[in-house]
């Protein structure tokens, strides 16, 4: 499994270019175009990325993160949600890298295949950065009004946090 | 999200100086700032590199047959009267390359992807097409989670792939759900 998912990248590349000789394009002068719109793209993405680093970093090293947690910790508790894995929930839709590092404070203390531990990989694995990638996209098109789109998406991430817990309760 | 932003900030800086540990706050901002440039280079690399990449591909029939072979998912998703040929092209390549976990080229494709779909919509509005767009982004599914098998593999995990199935499996029933939650909100929040 691990050989296999390291494929897909060299792969696809490989792929790609080939793809690119057979249609006797210039393979090159294709590249350098290309690399010179993604540097535009980071000038476009980059002020956003770094608004969300900054309020994720105040959220956590002022420990509101903790605070927001406390409350919820015995509620969760109760539905069989280990309160550790608490912090990673709310960070989830906002940092890719910071719940990343959540889910790794759970590893480190409770073991991978705890329930905790399972319960955070399926959730990380079945989730994206919500608000990270509405802002990021919308960004690039000046868009002001998403209408449902936060809505929609954290209630999408809703059921797959649901369905992780029930899941790693009934079956694992 | 401006909302969000604003609230994070406000809340944060408010909650320390009340715990009285304000000088957190000046160090927090200090050391994000700065993490957050250090990635700089990393962003900058990977898009150029699979924006590259994908140039070169872009241009190739195989492409056009892609969008093709996906167009009848694409189509029955999207609004098809404010879809453009580009618009499907993009789209296709961002669902193939989430699906693939190969983030740093969705990330190039959706922004192709929503540049053509904003043609077509009002400016500063979200159209009906962009919001499903985004929505498929934010729920959307992986058939090898690299990352986290990796990251259970690095923490002695006895059996690091089990995880696998219950994640495909969740996050296609979250993306129905998305699915069904933005066409609803899309007629209960209009355009104006």
């Amino acid at each position: 499994m691990n050989y296999l998912t390291s494929l897909v990248m060299p792969c696809m590349i490989l792929v790609i270019i080939l793809i690119g000789i057979k249609e006797k394009k210039d393979v090159y002068s294709l590249f350098i175009s290309g690399a010179f719109e993604g540097l535009k793209m980071v000038y476009s993405i980059f002020p956003y990325i770094f608004g969300i680093t900054i309020a994720v970093g105040l959220l956590r090293d002022t420990g509101v993160i903790d605070k927001i947690a406390e409350p919820f910790s015995n509620i969760l508790y109760s539905f069989g949600v280990p309160s550790d894995i608490i912090p990673m929930l709310i960070l989830r839709p906002l940092s890719g890298s910071a719940s990343m590092a959540m889910a790794m404070e759970v590893f480190e203390t409770s073991s991978p295949d705890s329930k905790a531990g399972n319960i955070v990989s399926i959730i990380m694995g079945s989730t994206e950065t919500t608000l990270y990638s509405v802002a990021v996209l919308y960004s690039v098109v000046k868009v002001k009004k998403a209408r449902g789109t936060i809505i929609a998406g954290l209630f999408a991430d809703f059921i797959a946090i649901t369905l992780s817990i029930v899941i790693v309760n009934k079956f694992f | 999200m401006s909302k969000v932003w604003t609230a994070i900030i406000i809340i944060s800086i408010v909650f320390a100086i009340f715990c009285g540990n304000a000088s957190n706050v000046t160090n927090s901002i200090l050391e994000n700032s700065q993490k957050a440039v250090d990635n700089i280079p990393n962003i900058t690399g990977m898009l150029c590199f699979w924006s590259g990449i994908f140039k070169i591909f872009e241009g190739t029939s195989v492409v056009e047959k892609l969008a093709d072979k996906m167009s009848v998912i694409i189509k029955k998703l999207f609004d098809k009267n404010s879809l453009s040929k580009e618009a499907e092209k993009y789209i296709s390549l961002n669902i193939v390359s989430n699906i693939l976990g190969v983030g740093n080229a969705a990330t190039v494709n959706g922004i192709k992807a929503i540049k053509e779909l904003s043609k077509y919509s009002k400016e500063g509005v979200a159209s009906d097409n962009m919001t499903k767009f985004v929505l498929i982004n934010t729920a959307s599914i992986q058939i090898f989670p690299t990352s986290m098998i990796s990251l259970r593999t690095l923490y002695g995990s006895a059996n690091p792939a089990k995880i696998v199935i219950p994640i495909i499996v969740i996050s296609v029933i979250a993306l129905v759900g998305g699915l069904i939650m933005i066409n609803i909100l899309n007629k209960v929040m209009r355009e104006e």
